[in-house]
């Protein structure tokens, strides 16, 4: 596929999203200046002129505002839950964090239902799995699986890539033939490694794969703003952050309308 | 013969690298004062190379100052960073070098892209495949972790994705580890950390099957 799918989330998907917000567009302008504060996703959208935005969120929390305050500028929302799933979410144990790994799921038709069944699945991993933060096995995810959802695998956290970048070994029970997403123009040193074993996986098991782009800030010069953030989140400083390659500030809007060459809508 | 493929037979010439830098930060304010490298076949030094840095209104952040006793008159007399990047990715950027250093895929790979964007060049990781990261061979011969050769580089990213505590495999400790027996007040000083960077890499490759 040649389109490449911009993937924006909030500040409410602690630690593994954006500093965005989903405020109602207009509302950080006061007498025609920006406020200061983080950008909302609506004034971008209204900005950029975007008829749909993809939404990828660690939890439901933002849903209805980002829902209502897209339609009143007319443009659509594809919600994206991002679920951790473990071996077995009973096991509570730092040596079960090793088999955790990452899907989003997404609804498959537009319809109020399914969004009930995403609410049913976030309840399940925040109640029954919470460990650090809300997990689902891949057997319950298995059993509360139907046909009206839709599996990706993300880029930087699924299986594929911890079997290649970590001594894990995750070998999941899929509830349906996944989606794999390929990060464009992030600029990490293991972008290639990650490239070649999703490519391998998806012709063994005759997988798609959608290039997208995670968008975390608008510009580049926000990218400081977003590792502060995350700083406060981690309780470390900016001079001696501890975050692990977190090293490209390519995680932006402006990056993805030169990757895209203007042609965003 | 059996294993001669392994890098302790290897007449391959090495240049080892190491960059010291304004705080520990891997993705932006941070760039280096001190560029170091020294070229080597196995068994010796073949040349020598140390550069500080001349760049505009720089500042150090208060812990790496006080890490790498850093002195402002370095950098005021330093050289021009473009003429010592040209100079450095001479050899960095040579295939017919193994890229050997500590830490070098977790630190150093990543301030070498910063000081590249900043004079304005785009990032380069194309000589990642060639780097043996000391600091993860010595973590890997401590845990008692076979290399995989097939995918070198992917395996030195699982090393270094599974830290272990209590498993100290800094330049320091490597250092009394393996009787080596290097002043270690010199330490932090890229020129010096070479020295001692050279000595634990000949005593891990002649230990770990790489």
């Amino acid at each position: 596929m040649s389109e490449i799918i911009p993937l924006f989330s909030t500040s409410s998907s602690f630690g593994q999203g954006g500093i965005f917000t989903v405020e109602e567009a207009g509302k950080s302008v006061k007498n025609g200046k920006k406020l200061r504060g983080p950008e909302s996703i609506c004034d971008l959208a209204k900005e950029e002129g975007l008829t749909k935005i993809y939404l990828v969120e660690t939890k439901f929390a933002n849903f209805m505002e980002a829902y209502k305050n897209l339609k009143k500028i007319n443009c659509d929302l594809h919600f994206g839950l991002k679920l951790c799933v473990c071996e077995d979410m009973g096991t509570k144990t730092d040596e079960s964090l090793k088999t955790e790994s990452n899907v989003i799921v997404w609804p498959a038709i537009d319809s109020d239902k399914v969004y009930e069944k995403f609410i049913k699945i976030s309840s399940k991993a925040s109640i029954d799995g919470f460990y650090y933060r809300p997990r689902i096995d891949w057997k319950t995810l298995c059993a509360m699986w139907s046909d009206d959802l839709l599996l990706s695998l993300p880029f930087y956290s699924s299986f594929i890539q911890k079997n290649s970048l970590t001594f894990s070994t995750i070998v999941p029970e899929l509830p349906a033939k996944p989606l794999i997403l390929r990060e464009k123009g992030q600029q990490l040193p293991f972008d290639g490694i990650i490239n070649g074993a999703i490519e391998k996986y998806a012709k063994i098991n005759g997988c798609e794969i959608q290039d997208v782009k995670s968008i975390y800030y608008k510009n580049r010069a926000h990218a400081k703003s977003w590792q502060i953030w995350r700083c406060i989140l981690d309780r470390t400083e900016y001079d001696k952050p501890n975050m692990e390659h977190c090293s490209s500030s390519e995680f932006c809007w402006e990056s993805y309308k030169e990757l895209v060459g203007g042609a965003t809508k | 013969m059996i294993g001669s493929e392994l890098l302790r037979y290897s007449d391959k010439k090495i240049v080892l690298f190491d960059l010291e830098t304004q705080r520990v930060n891997i993705m932006g304010d941070n760039l280096p004062f001190q560029c170091s490298w020294i070229v080597c076949d196995k068994y010796k030094v073949l040349s020598r190379n140390n550069y500080y840095l001349k760049w505009p209104g720089f500042t150090m952040s208060k812990g790496a100052a006080a890490i790498t006793r850093f002195q402002q008159s370095w950098v005021d007399n330093g050289d021009d960073p473009e003429f010592v990047l040209k100079a450095f990715e001479s050899y960095l950027m040579d295939p017919s070098f193994l890229i050997v250093g500590h830490n070098l895929l977790g630190f150093d790979v990543y301030v070498h892209q910063l000081w590249r964007e900043t004079l304005g060049l785009k990032r380069d990781f194309s000589y990642l495949s060639r780097i043996i990261d000391t600091n993860l061979i010595a973590r890997a011969y401590k845990m008692g972790w076979k290399p995989d050769k097939t995918d070198f580089l992917a395996w030195q990213y699982k090393v270094m994705s599974n830290p272990v505590k209590g498993v100290k495999t800094n330049l320091a400790q490597l250092n009394k580890d393996f009787q080596i027996g290097v002043n270690e007040s010199n330490l932090h000083n890229a020129a010096a950390d070479l020295e001692l960077n050279f000595a634990v890499y000949r005593k891990l490759i002649g230990l770990v099957e790489v």
